[in-house]
């Protein structure tokens, strides 16, 4: 309760700090104040400019990750689950991860084109990576008496996979699916500042342009709200509907 | 009748032999405890019995019938209960699960999921988690898992080892009124011969590895109740802890 | 004595690097293009032609700097920060949702913004690199001392340490753990940034070879620096992991 109240007034304290430093020291232009970007942001988004922007970025990223999610537990339950597979997949897995995200940015559109298709594919490729990784890393982590209890009751194959193996590895599925949400938001204002004509990252990058910093703040500070809210979707989905399957990183039990 | 002969598995194709030529006959509704040094195969013996672990040669017969995959007639109490209950069910969850799998009605599994809750003294704390329950908890709910499907025979690797002295004794007693109860077959792994002693109709003991072998097998007839200050317990417990000693050297 | 036998793990993992170096040939025949999808041998002679050209050496070393000069400023920053907002609490419930809230926001996102500020100089690029890592790593040090066990502390108050010598002694060491896994978590990152600050605005780096390819359009010459900035990454992240053994640090990370 104290603490609450401390950082309210923290966030407080330094809004003023900003504002009085935006009006009083230094250019506004260079620092706009808050007060002068919650109008900017006030005006793009009466306007509709803002909102097209937000929508096309969050379109992107919730097609890549969709597919990319989908694709990536797949293979990544296939791999974990089948120990040839494990091998097979484990050096190939290790370069694709070691690949740099963003480098991968110019690769795309060069193939793809500035449309949308190589946003897409760039942004599916990575969530399947980092997801199929952790999956797989999930599953071959479940302790084996876990396994051969599910065994004492008459589970194979597929029932045994369905009901024991896929919800003990439930902590790892989620922990890719949380990593790639990151990724999926980083590379997505990556390809927009390098080609695109609508998006968050464009929308920076033409405040840059224009050197309309208030632009810039209005474009980070959706950026930031944007990259809070999809995680506390995701905490507010996995700590409710899927608490069971968690508990062992909320409890360490 | 459980018969094992001339039973050996190793775990590499080159490596030394870890059992060597196991010669084990459990009679039906027996309670058969296999005591021996630690690291010598007792885990391994009970997993190739449940079905897990193939031996390499040599037969394991069941009811004239050779043991080839896990099945819900022999259950496994494993000796970390944490990892081998499921994290996302909670207690009740848990008991019902086996009787999910074979597809029973839910009027037809809450009544035994009542029954066996209580008979382990778990009747409170059916909707909690497993992370919420202590040591001695956790084991109770991995038996009443087990009965609640009434295997014929189940298989207990050290299941009380970490349990505190006044735990264990409570657990002991009601896994064997429990065996009395079902009538089913007990093989249970300990490396304690007071637990072995007060628990089994039978107890065999195994040498030392590498390429262990059963160094004898007998039956266990002190008189009831069994009570370790009782002479007849005590010369028995002086016999069967010779044989271990000649098997891990004097030090 | 029978001969050294291959285990079949070894052979499917080089199996696992023959089918795909095949399969990348056979796309680049399907894309009948070599100057779209290089085959292999392309690949190969065009990192020849750039390390005998020291283009290679001379972007990758730039590229390098940033990063190393960048996660060391940053690094130490992160560290103070999170001693200090540690041993004073007050200061990291100040501190903690404004950097939580920047933590959120790509790195990428802020380039322009420096540059709008500092230039396209090294200052901004800097900056942008290490703002990331002060931020990761003193959330790491802080929660790293948070997490210390009680019992240890209680167990040194009773051998007579208190205040600073405490802290000095049995908290600081206890949290080098969360520390040291936020820096190693920190210098993955560095890398992303790095190649953020490189591809919005800079005319030197790896970064900007694969911009500048983009223009040319040779796919050859991007392929071939996105691996280099790769492999530069494995490495620094190798011979850090190496450099805290060497210095005995990695006893605080058992
Ligand atoms: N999966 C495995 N791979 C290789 N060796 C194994 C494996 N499982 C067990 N062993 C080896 O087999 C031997 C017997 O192991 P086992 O677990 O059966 O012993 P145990 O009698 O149950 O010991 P304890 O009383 O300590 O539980 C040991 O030497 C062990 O190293
Ligand atoms: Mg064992």
């Amino acid at each position: 309760m104290r603490a609450a109240a401390v950082r309210t007034l923290s966030l407080l304290l330094l809004l003023a700090l900003w504002e009085s430093a935006g009006r009083l020291w230094l250019d506004p232009l260079q620092l706009p104040p808050p007060s002068g970007v919650a109008a900017r942001a006030w005006d793009l988004s009466a306007t509709g400019e803002l909102w097209t922007h937000i929508a096309a970025s969050l379109g992107r990223v919730i097609i890549g990750y969709a597919a990319g999610s989908a694709i990536g537990i797949v293979l990544g339950c296939f791999v974990g689950a089948v120990p040839v597979m494990r091998d097979f997949f484990s050096l190939p897995i290790r370069f694709f991860r070691s690949v740099n995200p963003l480098a991968l940015v110019p690769l795309m559109i060069l193939w793809f084109g500035v449309g949308e298709l190589s946003k897409v594919i760039l942004i599916a490729y990575l969530v399947t990576i980092v997801v199929l990784y952790n999956t797989a890393l999930g599953i071959e982590t479940i302790p084996a008496d876990r396994i051969r209890a599910g065994r004492c009751f008459g589970l194979t194959g597929i029932a045994l996979f369905v009901r024991v193996i896929v919800p003990a590895a439930a902590p790892g599925i989620l922990t890719g699916l949380r990593l790639g949400m990151g990724f999926a938001v980083l590379v997505v204002i990556g390809a927009e500042m390098v080609g695109a004509s609508e998006g968050i990252g464009y929308f920076i990058l033409l405040g840059r342009q224009y050197v309309a910093i208030d632009d810039i703040f209005v474009g980070l500070l959706s950026l930031g709200v944007m990259g809070v809210l999809l995680n506390q979707v995701f905490l507010l989905i996995r700590n409710r509907l899927l608490r069971r399957y968690v508990r062992t990183i909320l409890y360490r039990g | 009748m459980l018969r094992l002969s001339a039973a050996s598995k190793r775990f590499h194709d080159d490596g030394p032999w870890v059992l060597k030529d196991i010669e084990l006959t459990i009679p039906e509704s027996s309670f058969f405890c296999l005591l021996g040094p630690s690291g010598c195969g007792k885990s391994t013996i009970l997993n190739m019995i449940a079905g897990f672990e193939a031996a390499n040669s040599g037969t394991i017969v069941l009811r004239n019938r050779p043991i080839v995959a896990p099945g819900p007639d022999r259950f496994v109490i494993f000796q970390e209960a944490g990892t081998a209950l499921f994290s996302w069910l909670n207690v009740r969850e848990n008991i019902e699960f086996g009787m999910r799998v074979q597809g029973r009605r839910r009027a037809e599994r809450h009544p035994v999921v009542d029954r066996y809750l209580s008979m382990v003294g778990l009747s409170d704390h059916g909707s909690k988690f497993p992370d919420e329950l202590s040591g001695g908890m956790k084991q109770r709910l991995q038996l009443a898992r087990a009965l609640a499907l009434e295997p014929e025979i189940l298989l207990m690797d050290e299941p009380f080892g970490a349990l505190d002295a006044i735990t264990r004794r409570r657990l002991q007693h009601a896994v064997r009124s429990i065996w009395r109860e079902t009538g089913s077959t007990v093989i249970f792994v300990t490396h304690d011969i007071e637990e072995a002693i007060f628990l089994g109709t039978h107890i065999a003991v195994m040498t030392a590895g590498p390429g262990a072998t059963i160094k004898c097998q007998m039956p266990c007839e002190v008189s009831e109740p069994r009570d370790p200050s009782n002479p007849e317990f005590g010369g028995f417990y002086k016999s069967i802890e010779e044989l271990i000693r000649e098997e891990i050297g004097d030090e | 004595m029978p001969p050294p036998r291959i285990s079949k793990r070894t052979m499917r993992q080089v199996l696992s690097i023959i089918i795909l170096i095949v399969s990348w040939q056979f796309v680049s025949w399907l894309a009948d293009d070599r100057a779209i999808v290089p085959p292999v041998q392309d690949l190969l002679a065009k990192l020849f032609d750039m390390t005998a050209s020291f283009e290679l050496f001379v972007h990758g070393l730039d590229s390098l700097r940033r990063v190393l000069v960048a996660f060391a400023l940053g690094a130490s920053g992160g560290v103070i920060l999170g001693l200090a907002a540690g041993a004073v609490r007050p200061l990291w419930t100040f501190l903690e949702v404004p950097l939580d809230f920047i933590r959120s926001i790509p790195p990428i996102g802020f380039v322009p913004l420096a540059i709008a500020w500092f230039g396209i100089g090294e200052f901004s690029k800097y900056l942008v690199i290490a703002y990331l890592t002060v931020i990761v790593v003193a959330f790491g040090t802080v929660s790293g001392i948070r997490q210390v066990d009680p019992t240890r502390i209680r167990a040194a108050r009773c051998m007579g340490l208190s205040g600073w010598r405490l802290f000095r002694h049995v908290v600081i060491p206890s949290a080098s753990r969360g520390i040291i896994g936020s820096l190693h978590l920190s210098l993955g990152l560095s890398f992303i940034s790095l190649v953020a600050v490189e591809i919005v605005g800079s005319t030197s780096g790896l970064g900007f070879i694969i911009m500048d390819s983009r223009l040319l359009l040779q796919t050859d010459r991007m392929i071939v620096s996105i691996i280099t900035i790769g492999v530069l990454g494995i490495l620094t992240v190798l011979i850090f992991g190496l450099l805290l053994r060497l210095l005995g640090l990695t006893r605080f990370t058992r």
